[in-house]
């Protein structure tokens, strides 16, 4: 039988290692997402990536996030790699990935983390 | 009403890993946006020497140094396939210099490669003290 559970605090059963609820809903990924060659391979909370250009790769978000304030990290497997304030919205991200001559090129491997609150 | 809830293992009633919590208006479930593993690890730093994991990792049981600036954290349990999220980043002991970089590189459901380079393209340790890296995806 589906239940809803309503708590503060989380402990194991010796009363140690508390975390709040709050750092449980704060601190969790909102979305995620792993992309090969300017495509979605597998993530959470995205509902699309859009290839835009040469080294330029869009995600969409499935659930919107409160605001556009929201903490995102990149990394993929050439050299420089960012994210655009260009493309910073509740609901969407603009990854840029460059090779060590600062010319865009595809990521093969992107890695996108996003940390937040939903709306 | 303030409230402890004390457990050691946590289990979804329908299906074990389906744990929804509500965040906004939206509900996702809960160990999607864990992290698997997190650590952070020398390699061109003093404490420790390159490849020290240092304490408070998550799911890391060591880091195996391939070479100069050149790392793989190792998992004490493995994810279920190779298409997991890591981001990682470094730290240097300026605040100023020219760019250096930090990718990912030829991961496994065991382990993950994490390069260091410097500004000519080149792999380097000698400045780099903490790596800091992170993984989202689902366990084996």
């Amino acid at each position: 039988m589906a239940s809803e559970l309503r708590v503060n605090t989380l402990k194991d059963a010796a009363g140690a290692n508390s975390v709040g609820m709050a750092y449980v809903a704060g601190g969790s990924a909102k979305a995620w997402s792993y992309f090969e060659d300017q495509s979605v391979t597998t993530s959470l909370n995205v509902s699309s990536g859009t290839d835009t250009s040469a080294g330029v790769f869009d995600l969409t978000f499935t659930n919107a996030f409160s605001t556009d304030d929201w903490s995102g990290q990149y990394t993929h497997e050439d050299h420089v790699n960012y994210i655009s304030s260009s493309g910073r919205a509740t609901n969407t991200l603009k990854t840029v990935s460059k090779n060590s001559s600062n010319t865009n090129v595809d990521a093969t491997d992107g890695n996108v983390v996003v940390h937040g609150d939903l709306a | 009403m303030a409230s402890v809830l004390k457990v050691d293992e946590m289990q979804g009633v329908t299906t074990a890993d389906q744990i929804t919590v509500t965040v906004g208006s939206a509900s996702m479930t809960l160990h999607n946006g864990v992290a698997k593993f997190h650590c952070s690890y020398e390699s061109g730093g003093s404490t420790g020497g390159a490849g020290a994991l240092q304490a408070g990792d998550l799911n890391v049981t060591s880091v195996t140094d391939n070479g100069t600036g050149n790392f793989s954290p190792q998992f004490t349990n493995n994810f279920s396939s190779a298409t997991y999220t890591v981001i990682g980043n470094f730290e240097i002991g300026q605040d100023s210099g020219s760019m250096r970089n930090a990718m990912t590189r030829s991961r496994a459901t065991s382990n993950t490669k994490f390069l260091n380079y410097d500004q000519n393209g080149n792999l380097t340790e000698s400045v780099m003290e903490h790596n800091m890296l992170a993984g989202f995806g689902d366990l084996a």
